[in-house]
């Protein structure tokens, strides 16, 4: 956008989100919000040194959610003339007094002071103007880096680049603007052999790693670099014996501990599925209110989990969530107990707590907040690096980045297939092992985490593609950590018995 | 109402007549989704949104690229194409690119609209929801779910999909559709149960007989006892069945997939992989699905696997030229890294409910669903994934006791010759897929509920 229209836009979208609080609390809502968004979106990649895919999205819209004696309605339109904005308001008014007729309890929602503010993505490149053809040269020497290796199927780049700017107005007063800019970007190699393929990412699966910011998040990935090693590993894995089923002590890659965080501490704090409002899809959890009050013990001592979405650079990093409460960082586990949940206005009381701590994100205008994860994280441990907990490790197997994952709906049982493995014989990496896997109880196998990696290794990682909700929504959120240690770990039990 | 044709035409019109290129093509997609959903006997959530996505792929010569936008005024589009042309000209040259496809083309008319449905009032779906809620608290119960009604091409995430098509050299087609879904999860204590049914007519649907099956699971739930892992013969009822052969088994039969050697079937063209009872099919019009795939060509009807043995692939013109086979019409849009896929998947079956199977099974488990499914190994066809909301023993062709959740680790491929019994296809999960008893099937590991 040039900066006249951006001004132009900007007063336009102020008025569009106002405008439908206020229509909607003149047709009858006890509170009512708005949030006008304009998204931009740019991806490219590219497979076997062709681009597969180079599209830009963009998208206006307005998303309108009214509480009405304690029942919600929500509506959403993409034309923003005052005529069709109303009438958006409207409907969401006689949603919500339709959602009144099944009403066991009543919504009451925490206080929460009506901000008039702005916040917007620190950067230092914004990636919207950096020329195309630096972004296609770029992946394609990546690609044909990967190619240039001897036993290559398939190789992969991509980038993606989103800016979101959202006006949210509520009918208590509020007014706050936000430029929201993520950056993500990875590469990838598939070795084919007779009756077996392998693939390894770098510096993840999903697409690479993706943060806030410009194009600094992607020139910093030195993905040109990383290449060569990640096309031989691919190639060596083919050749590579199968992981052992066997009980093992386990070292998990940063990127790897991330997912573990997101899918087994992630999910289960949200307070929405501990309350059951999730019971139908995503899924209830196993940290209920009862254990909570009484100190459950989630993990080992060494384990320090915090929400924090102040922390620079995540997914999960904004300056206010899409219900206006302003951005915090709190503890979730502390040496290894339960200590938090993720809240909302609506959740927070149940909690005594006297506000939201703010999770509340909808993914986009046509799509209502809901309790998410923000930057979830695994503090780091003292000081100590990956080789130097290899070099402590007796018996074991070094998993790293993910392949396959899945988990109970109460997140109990979890499995997770890695992309490669080593086998660690007294204190050594000994050999490649292909198609690695591990099986655990969430609170079990996070209580036998004896080591953390410091803050070295510790890398604040992004989850693009976190699915929740019906209609469904999938959401970008953030996950610090370093590689750990797991000890009497269940692996290989993904290809036992075949 | 979805856009009508002529309204679909005029937009697309618009954004073709508006291209400078050397070729375009341009998608409509769409439109109402409204969503009534329940936790904890109250409606707490109910979400209404109109939208439309204007899509547009310009090619200049081999360069080509695509862009998006929802605003569908003169500005909003010229400047979408203008996004689109901008990109284009800059993309490396696409050896593989093929020219946009040259008409004329004729489809099936299939009559996947239902007024009713696209008209279906917040106030009707709070009735529904309350009858279930009513019939649960009475029972002590708790009900949770949701139901959903669209029209036009409103994917589960939002995605717009394709309801018209346009291309440069006048290469037109429209496909009106509703859809109507309801889905009940019910909490008995610590039992639970689930029930789930979907038509393009809301009409179809039986809320309170759903929320009466989810009851009685959640209730016989209520005590569980332990199973042990290991391979059990196990009746998959339809949620479970369409899973593994919709999301998992059916994708093995992309042409790209085939050819590039990710595929399970990759090195087993013609052979047997399943037995006498296995027939796989990709039928349009069994679904009353869009009969046109995103390049515009009709879709026809895939015998993927006829008997047991494997039959065809599915093709869009990339990969068809390759090989010099015929495209069949489940094109995803150009380029793509992926290739053709699946479009309405269909496993023929034979007679009876996944009931009418317990009775034919001496010592198994009935799986009412299966839950966060995902590949383990895509060349093995290996999935993992959980049951959920209804696992029961069966021992005498009866359901004796509910056991706890089980996690299954199997290949999609190999379970295909171990398949016993099919009972009659039921619409699910947008394919149409029996409940079946299947041999042998694999829980590696256990949970705590």
């Amino acid at each position: 956008l040039t900066r006249g229209r951006a001004t132009g836009t900007i007063r336009r979208m102020n008025e569009v989100a106002a405008r439908a609080a206020g229509a909607a609390k003149s047709a009858g809502a006890g509170y009512a919000d708005a949030r006008a968004i304009e998204e931009r979106w740019e991806s490219i990649a590219t497979k076997n040194g062709e681009i597969v895919g180079l599209d830009r999205t963009e998208t206006i819209g307005v998303g309108v959610r009214a509480l009405v004696d304690g029942a919600w309605g929500f509506a959403a339109t993409s034309d923003l003339s005052n005529e069709k904005v109303d009438a958006a308001a409207r409907e969401a008014v006689a949603i919500a007094r339709a959602s009144g007729r099944v009403q066991a309890a009543k919504t009451r929602l925490a206080e929460q002071e009506p901000f008039v503010a702005r916040y917007e993505t620190p950067y230092v490149v914004d990636a919207f103007r950096v020329s195309l053809d630096e972004k296609i040269r770029t992946l394609l020497k990546v690609d044909a880096a990967l190619k240039a290796v001897k036993g290559v199927s398939i190789s992969r780049a991509s980038m993606t680049f989103r800016e979101k700017r959202q006006f949210f107005a509520s009918s208590a007063g509020a007014a706050i603007e936000q430029v929201i800019r993520w950056a993500g970007a990875g590469c990838a190699a598939m070795a084919v052999g007779k009756d077996d393929a392998q693939e390894r990412s770098y510096p993840a699966s999903f697409g690479g790693q993706h943060a806030a910011g410009g194009y600094e998040v992607v020139v910093g990935l030195r993905l040109l670099e990383n290449a060569p090693r990640v096309g031989e590993e691919a190639v060596a894995l083919l050749a590579a014996p199968q992981c052992p089923a066997a009980t093992r002590d386990l070292v998990l890659g940063s990127s790897q501990v991330a997912l573990q965080v997101h899918e087994s501490c992630g999910h289960p704090v949200e307070l929405d599925r501990v309350l059951g409002y999730e019971a139908n899809y995503a899924g209830t959890s196993f940290l209920t209110l009862d254990r909570w009050k009484s100190g459950y013990r989630y993990g080992s001592p060494a384990v320090n989990i915090v929400a924090d979405s102040l922390a620079p650079g995540g997914l999960g990093t904004f300056g206010f969530d899409d219900e206006g409460a302003p951005a915090q960082r709190w503890d979730l586990v502390r040496e290894g107990v339960h200590k938090g949940y993720l809240t909302s206005r609506e959740t927070a009381p149940l909690l005594g707590l006297g506000r939201s701590q703010g999770t509340m994100r909808a993914s986009g205008y046509n799509r209502i907040p809901l309790v998410r994860m923000t930057n979830v994280s695994l503090e780091p441990g003292p000081d100590l690096t990956l080789d130097e907990l290899i070099a402590d490790t007796k018996d074991g197997v070094f998993m790293d980045v993910n392949r396959s994952w899945s988990i109970d709906q109460q997140r109990y049982n979890f499995q997770f297939v890695c992309e490669a493995g080593w086998e660690i014989k007294d204190g050594k990496r000994v050999g490649l092992v292909k198609n690695p896997s591990y099986q655990g109880i969430t609170p079990e196998f996070w209580g036998s985490c004896d080591r953390v990696c410091g803050l070295s290794e510790w890398i604040l990682w992004g989850v693009p593609n976190c699915g929740k909700g019906e209609p469904g929504q999938t959401m970008g959120t953030g996950h610090g950590a370093a590689p750990a240690r797991f000890r009497g770990v269940k692996i290989g039990a993904a290809y036992a018995d075949r | 109402m979805p856009i009508a044709e002529a309204e679909a035409r005029r937009i697309l019109e618009r954004a073709i007549a508006a291209s400078k290129a050397d070729e375009a093509e341009a998608w409509l997609g769409g439109g109402m989704g409204a969503l009534t959903r329940f936790a904890e006997n109250t409606i707490h959530q109910n979400v209404l949104d109109r939208s439309l996505l204007l899509t547009v792929r310009a090619a200049f010569g081999k360069r080509t690229a695509r862009a998006e936008t929802n605003r569908l005024d003169d500005a909003g589009i010229a400047a979408c194409v203008e996004n689109a042309e901008r990109l284009a000209r800059k993309a490396p040259e696409d050896a593989g690119l093929l020219p946009i496809l040259a008409g004329p083309a004729s489809y099936p008319k299939i009559d996947a609209f239902d007024a009713a449905t696209a008209a279906s009032s917040p106030e009707a779906r709070a009735d529904a929801v309350k009858a279930v809620v009513d019939a649960c608290a009475a029972a002590g119960a708790k009900a949770a779910g949701a139901y959903a009604v669209s029209d036009g091409s409103v994917g589960g995430y939002g995605e717009a999909g394709t309801i018209a098509f346009l291309n440069a050299k006048g290469v037109f087609c429209y496909h009106a559709s509703t859809d109507a879904s309801f889905t009940v999860t019910v909490a008995a204590g610590t039992g639970t149960g689930w029930a789930h049914a979907e038509s393009l007519r809301a009409a179809d649907l039986d809320p309170a007989a759903l929320g009466r099956r989810a009851l009685a699971k959640a209730l016989a739930s209520r005590e569980t006892r332990d199973l042990a892992p290991g391979r059990y013969t196990v009746v998959l009822e339809a949620a479970a069945m369409a899973e593994l052969v919709a999301w998992y088994l059916a994708g093995a039969f992309s042409a790209q997939g085939v050819e590039e050697g990710r595929s399970p079937i990759a090195g087993r063209l013609g052979e047997r992989l399943g037995g006498e009872n296995v027939t796989l099919t990709d039928d349009v019009a069994a679904l009353c699905a869009r009969p046109f795939d995103e390049e515009g060509m009709p879709t026809r009807r895939v015998v993927l696997i006829e008997r047991g043995v494997q039959k065809g692939l599915f093709h869009d013109r990339k990969t068809a030229k390759k090989v010099g086979a015929e495209p069949t019409g489940h094109a995803p849009r150009q380029p793509s890294g992926w290739g053709p896929g699946p479009r309405a998947v269909v496993l023929a079956g034979g007679a009876g409910t996944a009931d009418d199977l317990v009775k034919t099974v001496e010592k198994g488990v009935l799986v009412t669903r299966f839950w966060y499914t995902n590949s383990v190994d895509e060349r093995q066809g290996l999935v993992t994934g959980m049951t959920r909301d209804g696992l029961f023993a069966i021992e005498k062709g009866e359901v004796a006791y509910a056991v706890k959740n089980m996690r299954f680790n199997e290949s999609v491929i190999a379970l295909l010759s171990r398949i016993e019994r099919l009972g009659a296809p039921v619409r699910m999960f947008g394919a149409l897929v029996p409940p079946a008893v299947v041999r042998d099937f694999q829980f590696s590991s256990g949970t705590k509920f």
